[in-house]
């Protein structure tokens, strides 16, 4: 072999050299980058800080032949373990406990390091084959383990391979630490998520708790509005079936809050919302009446119920109002009326009222009666014998006696004085004299024309019915009851005007009839009004009072209405006066119809006429006694006279005469109960009553039975002449 | 459903075994990556006429795996003496593969009339093995064991290059091959036993192999990249009893790559003179 081919075989062998050492050093990068790659696939599929760090330990260990390979928390200069691992044990805590001197800990301060120094680093491994030599540190900082030590652990003392890897050492560290800070995050990160899951667990079950409460309460809500609304329909529905005008308006704007069906159907059906006082009683303003201000206690709170009565404008009816105040819906004071129509109750008590008054005027008028039926009665005695004596005195003096004109004076008076106390009969319980079925057209006419002549400034207008029903009165007092309206009708008329004269048939319900305190029925009523100066309401109440008089001292009585009053009382008929100040009055009589024909009025002769006779005078009245006597006897009668009704029926039975006149009061017997007595001894008698009272009553009743005539004291001697003509020539 | 191994307790150590057939017995022992279940495919082969029991050496496995405890070849022949006699095996026929080789040949110069014959199926010997330098875990295939034991990709690529038929590499062959590897104590004993093998005890008794009693079958897969050639040769060369059966198409990993070829030539070895078997 030749030099140059031994140089050539020594230079190939050179290149081979070379290349055997970077085919090395490629492979050994190679590993290193299989190495990073097996570590991090591995420390990929882990999550547990120790067990990550063991792996990566045992990994480095076998791949790079490192015999002990640990991990630790730096605590001081103790290495608290993390994890190890000693490819020559399989036992657990090999190496522990590890110290690090200052030395090593300043070293390592600044970064990876490689020692060989056992004094830097002391770690027990006693009892086991391995020796270490060699130690690559490397420090790390986590946010799990806070700061600690790799430690890789050699044992042949071959310093250069460890440092040679100390860069992949450090990045294998670094990779570690990142994937445990990661796992450390993606821990914290699960712990931070499944807390808030946890949270929100807890926040969707409360939710889920809320939402069922919600439920719940919606469904106890629409309950409570389905049963408010029930209620709210019951409230509404008796509102409105109520027939009382019912609403509800703010305490202080006014505003109308709620009206009920039949306060819609009065007032309008929309008025909510406006004020009450404009659409309840056309005001502009807040009424007068208004209750608002005193519904409230002094407290500001409801106080009592105001009731009171008004009248509407509206509706022109009465209202029986109550008031109170309530709180509203909203909280607003509001008042709440209930209002019943008390029209109708008003109308029936109003008459109750009349009724009422006209009873107690009834009462009154009868009371007063009496007692002036009693002085007339006595009164008219007198006066029979004043009459009768002068009528007897001036039957025997001539025109020419001095006296003679004295006489007929005192006979003119006492006539006068009679008018007065057949006025006071008249008004007095049971004034009728003599009832004769009459036409009460005729009496109307006549008492009108005689009234016209004399007041030529009354303008009298007649509306007389035709066919008007005939009626059972005495027509003097009927007359003299119509001549009294007249007279008021003037005087009421000062100046002239009108007097309106009206007849009508009347069927009288018992509606009607009731007002006036009548039987229903048939009636003819004579209405007479006039256009003066009417009466107040204070007057109209005391018209038919007797001795009630608006005029001037001397110029009236005050006898004449309360006489016309008890005139048609006694007739069974009724008067009543309607008036208002200024708008003249109205008098309506009612009497009852009678189904009698209109009896002709007797021819009577004016002059007392010569008779004869027997005349049995019965009276307890010496005084009527003594005068009748002596005007019968002068009339040509024989008289026997009896002084009480035994005496009377003694005398008749002992000796019968053709007439009787007999006094209807007396103390022993009643002038009924001897006529009975005398139609027992005669059945035939022939009796003629004599009273100082009306035909009425008793009188009316023994008349009634089949007396043939009746003569008021004191009567005239043409009275008494008449009378008993009349009676002693009756078939 | 295969079943739970049996096991044997040998100086304080339990060891774990399979047993199947009745006749003489054959003792099958694997070697490095793999443990008793490489021999699956030829224990159905064997059974119908022998007793055939494969072992799982200290440190592989289900039998225990000790880290204070040296797993050389001389540790294990000394501990599979202790497993015969405790199980009184008797005189049987060695079958060992790779390292189980190596263990073999220092069982049968130690124990001779321990076993009737000796079977060497790709197997260490002499300084040859595996490849220069094994100590110090820096020779290529020692750092592919080593990433073996973490990375399933690496023991696969270990197991391919092993295998002459690469389709044969199944997932259920590589569940087998990995299942030592899923636990700590399983990738730790894998490494000690790596660690723990030493030549050493193997160029001591290459004198002794020239000398050898025991009849000796030498069955080489030529297609095998991690054992030389030369090992068998070599053995073929220094021991006095023995055949060499060659087969091309055999790798490291034989046993998955030509069971049947396997099977017959050990039977055909273990007959005896005359017997059909021996014929063919």
């Amino acid at each position: 072999m030749d030099s140059n081919h031994q140089k050539e075989i020594a230079a190939l062998r050179n290149t081979i050299e070379v290349l055997e050492a970077e085919n090395a050093h490629l492979s050994e990068r190679a590993e290193e980058a299989l190495l990073l790659g097996l570590v991090a696939e591995t420390i990929q599929s882990l999550t547990d800080p120790a067990e990550i760090v063991e792996n990566v330990l045992e990994r480095v260990s076998i791949l790079k032949n490192i015999p002990y390979t640990a991990c630790g928390r730096l605590v001081g200069h103790e290495l608290e373990p993390i994890a190890a691992y000693a490819s020559f044990s399989d036992k657990t805590g090999v190496g522990w406990p590890i110290q690090i001197n200052e030395t090593l800990l300043d070293e390592v301060s600044h970064g990876p390091y490689v020692t060989t120094n056992p004094t830097e680093l002391s770690a027990d491994f006693e009892d086991t084959p391995f020796h270490p030599a060699v130690t690559a540190v490397i420090p790390f900082k986590s946010q799990f383990f806070s700061k600690g030590l790799f430690l890789f652990m050699d044992g042949d003392g071959i310093a250069d391979r460890l440092a040679s890897m100390l860069f992949m050492l450090d990045r294998i560290v670094e990779m570690t630490v990142s994937r445990i800070d990661n796992q450390y995050l993606m821990r914290e990160l699960a712990r931070l998520n499944k807390e808030l899951e946890s949270r929100i667990d807890e926040r969707t079950r409360a939710l889920v708790t809320a939402n069922q409460k919600l439920k719940a309460e919606i469904a106890d809500r629409k309950q409570s509005e389905l049963a408010l609304k029930n209620a709210h329909e019951r409230f509404v529905t008796v509102l409105d079936g109520i027939d009382a005008h019912v609403y509800a308006s703010d305490l202080r704007s006014y505003e109308i809050l709620f009206m009920n069906r039949k306060m819609k159907e009065d007032f309008g059906p929309a008025l909510v919302g406006k004020r009450c006082y404009r659409e309840f009683r056309n005001e502009v303003s807040p009424c007068k009446i208004c209750t608002n201000s005193r519904l409230l206690d002094e407290h500001g709170k409801p106080g009592q119920v105001i009731t009171w009565e008004s009248k509407s404008p509206i509706t022109g009816n009465w209202y029986m109002n109550h008031d109170r105040a309530v709180n509203w819906v909203d909280g607003r004071m509001v008042k709440l009326r209930i209002a019943i129509d008390i029209t109708e109750l008003k109308r029936v008590e109003h008459e109750k009222e009349q009724l009422q008054s006209r009873f107690q005027q009834s009462q009154k008028m009868e009371a007063i009666g009496t007692l002036a039926g009693g002085i007339a009665h006595d009164f008219n005695n007198l006066l029979m014998g004043i009459q009768g004596r002068t009528s007897l005195i001036l039957l025997d003096l001539p025109a020419s006696d001095a006296h003679h004109e004295h006489l007929k004076s005192i006979e003119a008076y006492v006539q006068s004085a009679a008018g007065l106390t057949k006025q006071l009969l008249g008004f007095a319980r049971g004034g009728k004299y003599e009832p004769k079925p009459t036409d009460l057209n005729r009496i109307a006419d006549e008492s009108a024309k005689l009234f016209g002549r004399t007041k030529k400034e009354i303008r009298i207008h007649k509306k007389l019915a035709p066919e008007l029903w005939t009626v059972d009165v005495d027509r003097g007092q009927i007359q003299q009851v119509l001549l009294n309206l007249y007279v008021n009708a003037w005087q009421a008329m000062p100046d002239g005007g009108d007097l309106y004269i009206q007849t009508q048939n009347q069927a009288l319900t018992e509606y009607k009839a009731g007002l006036h305190q009548l039987e229903p029925g048939r009636y003819v009523s004579i209405k007479v009004s006039d256009t003066g100066i009417g009466m107040d309401p204070s007057i109209l109440s005391r018209i038919f009072d007797p001795f009630f008089t608006t005029k001037e001292k001397g110029r009236g009585t005050g006898l004449g209405l309360a006489s016309s009053y008890g005139i048609i009382q006694n007739h069974g008929g009724a008067i009543e006066a309607a008036s208002e100040t200024g708008s003249g009055s109205t008098f309506t009589i009612y009497l009852p119809a009678s189904k009698r024909t209109v009896a002709e009025e007797p021819h009577v002769s004016q002059k007392p006429a010569q008779g004869s006779g027997t005349i049995l005078l019965v009276d307890d009245e010496l005084m009527i006694i003594d005068v009748g006597k002596m005007m019968l006897e002068r009339l040509g009668y024989s008289v026997d006279v009896a002084t009480s009704g035994s005496e009377a029926i003694k005398k008749y039975t002992e000796k019968r005469t053709d007439i009787v006149i007999l006094d209807m009061i007396m103390p022993d017997m009643s002038g009924g109960e001897v006529f009975d007595r005398l139609k027992a001894v005669n059945p035939d008698v022939r009796v003629v009553l004599s009273s100082g009272y009306s035909l009425s009553g008793q009188t009316q009743e023994v008349f009634d039975r089949g007396c043939h005539g009746f003569i008021q004291k004191p009567f005239t001697l043409d009275a008494l002449s008449e009378k008993v003509q009349m009676v002693m020539h009756k078939a | 459903m295969e079943k739970p191994p049996l096991t044997c307790r040998v100086a304080g150590h339990e060891i774990a075994y399979h047993s199947a057939g009745e006749g003489e017995t054959v003792l099958l022992v694997h070697g490095i990556t793999t443990y008793s279940f490489i021999w699956r495919r030829i224990v159905p082969l064997l059974k119908a006429r022998y007793r055939v029991i494969s072992v799982d050496l200290l440190g592989c496995g289900a039998s225990d795996k000790p880290l204070d405890l040296s797993y050389s070849i001389r540790q294990h022949a000394t501990l599979l003496k202790g497993f015969a006699d405790a199980l009184e095996l008797g005189a049987f026929h060695f079958v060992g593969h790779d390292v189980g080789g190596g263990i073999g040949q220092i069982f049968a110069v130690r124990y001779p009339e321990a076993i009737t014959d000796l079977t060497l199926i790709n197997t260490v010997a002499h300084d040859f093995w595996p490849v220069q330098p094994i100590i110090a875990m820096r020779t290529p295939i020692i750092r592919q064991l080593a990433m073996a034991t973490l990375d399933v990709g690496a023991l696969r690529l270990v197991v391919r290059r092993g295998l002459y038929y690469k389709d044969r590499l199944t997932g259920d062959l590589l569940d087998r091959f990995w299942a030592p590897m899923r636990t700590r104590s399983g990738r730790k004993g894998f490494l000690h036993f790596a660690d723990s093998l030493n030549n050493r005890h193997l160029i001591e008794i290459e004198d002794d192999l020239k000398h050898l009693s025991v009849p000796v079958l030498i069955i080489r897969g030529d297609a095998d990249v991690y054992l030389s050639g030369a090992i068998a040769e070599k053995l073929h060369r220094d021991i006095p009893d023995n055949r060499l059966f060659r087969i091309a198409t055999g790798s490291h990993y034989i046993q998955e790559d030509e069971p049947d070829m396997l099977a017959e030539e050990m039977m055909r070895f273990w007959a005896p003179s005359g017997s059909p078997l021996y014929e063919t």
